[in-house]
């Protein structure tokens, strides 16, 4: 049953944030709306209002801030796609956000969105977690940032209030000399939502050892995760095959003893491990 | 009836905007979708709607330029905007080039994605004069075809491309 509501678009960012403080919690954010148009057709969310938020033009900018870029919450993934700075800088994000959805989607969806959704399975979110993304998060009166890690805590689940609005995406930028990477498995190219997805960057040291190693892997847990305890098992050592196989390995024992053995184990253990090692491969091994 | 009336006095939401090059202002109801308001308030029966979650994209059109799902957004979205729908190809009754090059190379079967494929296609070309194959695919690939003509459809695509590519040169001269 489509669910009934009443349309509100605010001129500016403080008065959608002061609406959100007067009606935050009977209210639903629409950005790119993608997500949103499904449950509320459905009917299971039926708010009070939709917030159109997708005019802001506050925060539809890309910016230096600090030693981060900060991407404006509301820029559409083709927007942010057809950035040669953002393409340059964050090569697997671009990837991810490639990988979204359609053409369709990409021209309304947003960063914010997707990190506001919290899906376990977003393409965008490892590509950020791998530029140990902050989140700059706005009420009418104040301003916090948060670490998108600590910000998703679950499935659809985050530490939003019911009167904060996601309004940058702070992302640090690396040396020249480090390499992305970001892969994802899923039924077919387009229109598919990742079975498992995987961003990795890194780089190596003058004597060709691995320096800096950041992993991050989505849609096989509660949330998108950065797997630490991988990244330090190769650190220091001579990139090579074997050693980045047991990497790869560990990051999928990992998520297996996290997640409990399911029925889709015997498929997902190797799909995560398969799919990191060539993450790794394309970061660390084809550096001449 | 009784009900019909009572329904639409919840349209009560007021919007303006460029439809096909014309202006125009409609009631709506807040919930509607644009797939809604220009289909069943102004009669635009061309766009199609498939699945109703954006994955189809028999319901594309054009929204300040670019190719967008008619079925994620809402009328009230439209508002203040330019919307290209596929009524809009046509002039005076004779088909545009695009039209003309999916019947020329046999696109369309049952023909319910090709208006959503139409209107891909012309966001695609007024972006891109010349698209390379790979971006027609990329172009397209949020419109699904279940009579599965996609190689004719990319053919069009490439052929209409390659026309307006001639044509502009001819003009040039």
């Amino acid at each position: 049953m489509r669910s009934e509501f009443k349309y509100v678009r605010t001129d500016s960012l403080q008065e959608c944030l002061d609406f959100l403080s007067a009606h935050g919690l009977e209210t639903e954010i629409m950005a790119g709306g993608t997500d949103l148009m499904i449950s509320l057709r459905g009917g299971s969310l039926s708010p009070k209002f939709v917030l159109d938020i997708s005019r802001l033009q506050e925060i539809r900018s890309i910016e230096k801030y600090r030693d981060f870029i900060k991407i404006g919450s509301n820029l559409t993934y083709s927007e942010l796609i057809n950035d040669t700075l953002l393409a340059r800088t964050f090569p697997a994000l671009h990837v991810a956000m490639g990988c979204v959805g359609s053409q369709q989607i990409r021209n309304v969806g947003t960063l914010g969105g997707n990190i506001a959704n919290s899906s376990p399975a977003a393409d965008s979110v490892p590509g950020m977690m791998i530029h140990e993304a902050e989140i700059m998060i706005q009420k009418a009166d104040s301003t916090r940032i948060e670490k998108l890690e600590k910000l998703i805590v679950g499935p659809y689940s985050n530490t939003l209030t019911p009167d904060e609005l996601i309004t940058g995406i702070l992302l640090r930028p690396v040396e020249s000399n480090f390499k992305q990477s970001y892969r994802r498995i899923a039924r077919r190219k387009s229109l598919s939502i990742a079975r498992v997805n995987a961003a990795v960057l890194g780089s190596l040291n003058d004597s060709g050892c691995i320096e800096e190693l950041r992993i991050s892997v989505g849609s096989v847990a509660p949330t998108p995760l950065r797997m630490r305890q991988a990244e330090n098992s190769i650190k220091g050592l001579r990139p090579e095959f074997k050693i980045l196989q047991e990497a790869s390995e560990l990051v999928a024992k990992q998520i297996i003893d996290l997640v409990g053995a399911r029925h889709s184990t015997e498929y997902k253990r190797p799909a995560i491990a398969g799919l990191v090692l060539k993450c790794l491969e394309d970061v660390l091994l084809d550096q001449n | 009836m009784n009900q019909e009336i009572a329904q639409d006095e919840q349209a009560n939401l007021e919007i303006c905007f460029s439809l096909n090059g014309s202006d125009i202002q409609v009631k709506i109801k807040p919930w509607e979708t644009a797939v809604d308001t220009l289909r069943n308030r102004l009669g635009l029966t061309g766009i199609k709607e498939g699945c109703g979650i954006g994955e189809c994209g028999a319901c594309t059109i054009i929204l300040d330029g670019k190719a967008v799902n008619g079925c994620l957004i809402l009328a009230a979205q439209l508002d203040g905007r330019t919307v290209e729908t596929v009524e809009g190809l046509a002039v005076s009754g004779t088909m545009n080039y695009l039209q003309k090059a999916f019947l020329d190379k046999g696109s369309i079967q049952c023909g319910f994605c090709s208006p959503g494929m139409l209107m891909s296609t012309k966001a695609l070309l007024d972006e891109y004069k010349q698209p390379s194959r790979d971006q027609i695919i990329n172009a397209l690939s949020g419109n699904l075809c279940r009579c599965a003509g996609y190689v004719q459809i990319i053919e069009a695509v490439e052929e209409a491309a390659r026309q307006e590519g001639e044509l502009q040169k001819t003009t040039d001269k």
